[in-house]
């Protein structure tokens, strides 16, 4: 039996499959080469989103359309809504929670494919929360042999008015550090060179948990600080470069000490990507964000002071319900003031659940576009600023991919700029120095340093 | 986290406005945060500031019956006895955490100004029933005197209904003063003492007026802590 798993999503998204996939592994499927070979079909997807919607949609159709000439198990899960899930039933074999994706195997045997149903016994297509504990044990099957996401923490309790994430995710769960450390080390071991760590708010990890759960004087749950720290001295001490991320972390949980540990340790990158989502603090307040432009503007300060050579990314949403032209140019003032590497800007849509969803979406599409473009141009000039500064300089570059042209390769800084430059395709997955020369307003040309440029082999790297 | 609660009583405290006492279970808050509430078994929940005190054996909150919403509808009609499905607590509109407690940890001795409207009351009902002594004014923002819900809970001279329909009498005790107009237009009229703690819930038109407001005032944002009911 074979299956293939497609994740439609985040970052978030994509973790899950991981471990999707490791599921099936484990219950004994193999990994079909194409989704037209699998016997189960599944997909691990974001419901918060219209555009991932439509696109769960055009798969089911078209998986529900080959079970005519063969059999096939389907099944969804990921950040689903309740009004989708009950849609989702109709259209797929399976729907469950990923925090019951321990149970998938016996979801399958039960409704599945290689058992068949005992007459009278309804299956359960549906299954409710059990443990997080269960879903933290399950090892993932990794994408990439060198990049590695790390959930820390599952869920969001933040309940920003125009996110549906409390709604499909559930409460915040933090991992229990030691796993989170194991999982680090392994991969460290593994030779990883970029791990991720990665929750919907990770700097609230462990918030509210105290001394939960801790044996032996060491607590199960560490602030988000400490378990950086941890993190760090386990990935300074690899025998190879490894660069530690974090995303997504909230403004109003940003603290000093999160600063400080990355500053600590070479192995936490030198990049923060701290959403700001508007610069008006009424838009901040309807948005229920909690923090005011103020209290932004002093972390970022602390991280100027504290990580000078740090990137800082952010998120913007454009055309939230009610934002007037004066609340817009907050946003872009602000823009101008923090002068990020890199913003993910979003024109506002309505979410589905979302709290925002129920008030009136009135900034017309059109405005919401040149307020993007508008933006957009801004971001380009202080990215393209920050870039012609690098023009000579030697940094180091994860090797992330060949490019789509022969010869070229796609690379990261240790700020998560994106570098293309020519080199061997031995030399992905390492991290080598490179030499900048020249700055487009969102990545950098580089050229490899003299001792690389020959077909360097990734163990020789960095 | 979530937990399934009985409905214990529902008590009317207006036309359209209701509390309801479920039983408190093991669920714990810090006064001013909310819960999501809705019919076991049902998909749809709402968000509701609790309305009871920290204290409390039991958890109440106040619900207004919207015309066409379907959960304050349902919820209404509810015998005691029901089951609801309750998860929470969030929210860090408190005087212990968030935001909210950097206004409070730092300057406790400051003067507070609440501004609520309808059922945005509720927080701050939390806050009195769970806190003794407080320095605080509440401008309670209603159409009509009928909205002051259960305005017997703080002392007269610390609630200050600001009734925005013309002509409206406010029945009961003398002692119980009120504003002829929106919470706007008494704060245009009432300038906020230097060093006050401003904490602000109910509708978003009310909060982006006020909160303008008091940024002209001298108000620093920081000090301007707020919750948007929608």
């Amino acid at each position: 039996m074979t299956y293939r798993v497609i994740a439609l999503g985040c970052q978030m998204n994509i973790s899950d499959s991981e471990r999707v996939a490791s599921v099936l592994q484990g219950a004994g499927y193999r990994e079909a080469e194409r989704e037209e070979d699998a016997d189960i079909l599944g997909v691990v997807a974001c419901s918060v989103r219209q555009k991932a919607i439509d696109r769960i949609y055009s798969k089911i159709h078209e998986w529900n359309g080959w079970k005519a000439q063969r059999p096939l198990l389907t099944f969804v899960s990921g950040c689903i809504l309740p009004e989708d899930e009950r849609k989702f039933l109709r259209l797929f074999d399976l729907v469950f929670r990923i925090d019951d994706l321990p149970r998938l195997p016996e979801l399958v045997r039960t409704y599945g494919v290689p058992v068949p149903v005992p007459s009278g016994v309804e299956p359960q297509r549906s299954v409710t929360l059990q443990h997080a504990d269960d879903f933290w044990a399950i090892a993932p099957r990794y994408q990439s042999p060198h990049a590695a996401y790390v959930p820390i923490q599952n869920g969001c309790d933040k309940f920003c008015t125009f996110c549906a994430v409390p709604y499909t995710r559930g409460r915040e769960v933090s991992r229990p550090a030691a796993d989170i450390l194991g999982e680090v080390t392994r991969l460290v071991e593994n030779g990883y060179r970029t791990i991720t760590l990665l929750g919907q708010n990770v700097n609230s990890y462990g918030k509210g948990l105290g001394d939960a759960g801790s044996a032996a004087g060491t607590p199960a749950f560490p602030t988000f600080a400490e378990l950086l720290d941890e993190v760090g001295d386990v990935a300074d001490t690899a025998a190879h470069r490894v660069w530690v991320y974090f995303t997504s972390p909230h403004p109003s949980d940003m603290s000093g000490d999160v600063l400080d540990a990355i500053a600590a340790h070479p192995s936490l990158a030198k990049q923060v990507h701290l959403p700001l989502q508007s610069g008006d603090d009424r838009v901040l307040i309807r948005m229920n964000r909690n923090y005011r432009l103020e209290d932004y503007r002093k972390i970022v300060g602390d991280i100027r002071d504290r990580l000078p050579t740090a990137t800082l990314f952010t998120d913007l949403i454009v055309g939230f319900c009610g934002e007037t032209e004066e609340q817009f140019a907050a946003t872009r003032e602000a823009m101008e003031e923090f002068r990020y590497h890199m913003a993910f800007i979003a024109a506002y849509s309505p979410r589905p659940g979302a709290a925002g969803s129920r008030w009136d979406d009135d900034v017309p599409q059109s405005e919401k576009k040149r307020r993007l473009h508008v933006l957009s141009e801004v971001l380009q000039r202080t990215a393209l600023a920050h870039h012609e500064r690098q023009v000579g300089a030697t940094v180091d570059v994860f090797v992330e991919a060949e490019d789509r042209q022969p010869g070229l390769l796609l690379a990261r800084t240790e700020g998560r700029i994106p570098v293309r430059l020519a080199g061997d395709a031995a030399l992905v997955g390492s991290i080598v120095p490179a030499t900048v020369t020249a700055a487009r307003p969102l990545s950098l040309a580089a050229e490899l340093s003299a001792a690389h440029t020959l077909a360097a082999a990734p163990a020789a790297a960095g | 986290m979530a937990q399934t609660l009985r409905l214990l009583s529902r008590r009317d405290v207006s036309d359209s406005a209701y509390v309801l006492r479920l039983e408190r279970g093991d669920f714990s808050f810090a006064p001013g945060q909310y819960l999501t509430l809705g019919e076991a078994g049902g998909a749809e929940t709402r968000e509701y500031s609790i309305y009871s005190g920290m204290q409390d054996p039991y958890l109440e909150v106040l619900i207004k019956e919207v015309a066409g919403g379907s959960v304050s509808r349902r919820l209404r009609r509810l015998a005691p006895g029901s089951e609801l499905r309750c998860d929470g607590p969030f929210g860090f509109f408190t005087l212990g955490n968030g935001l909210a407690d950097r206004l409070a940890d730092e300057h406790a001795d400051r003067p507070l100004l609440w501004v609520a409207t309808g059922t945005g009351i509720a927080p701050f009902h939390s806050f009195v029933t769970s806190y003794g002594d407080l320095d605080y004014l509440l401008l309670h923002g209603v159409r009509a005197p009928s909205e002051c819900y259960e305005r017997e809970a703080y002392p007269a001279e610390r609630y200050l209904a600001c009734v925005s329909e013309p002509n409206a009498a406010m029945p009961g005790p003398a002692e119980h003063r009120s504003f002829a107009g929106r919470v706007t237009a008494y704060l245009r009229h009432h300038a906020v003492a230097a060093g006050t703690r401003c904490f602000l819930c109910g509708n978003s038109a009310m909060i982006f007026e006020v909160f303008d407001l008091l940024k002209r005032q001298g108000v620093p944002s920081a000090d301007i802590a707020a919750e948007v009911y929608f």
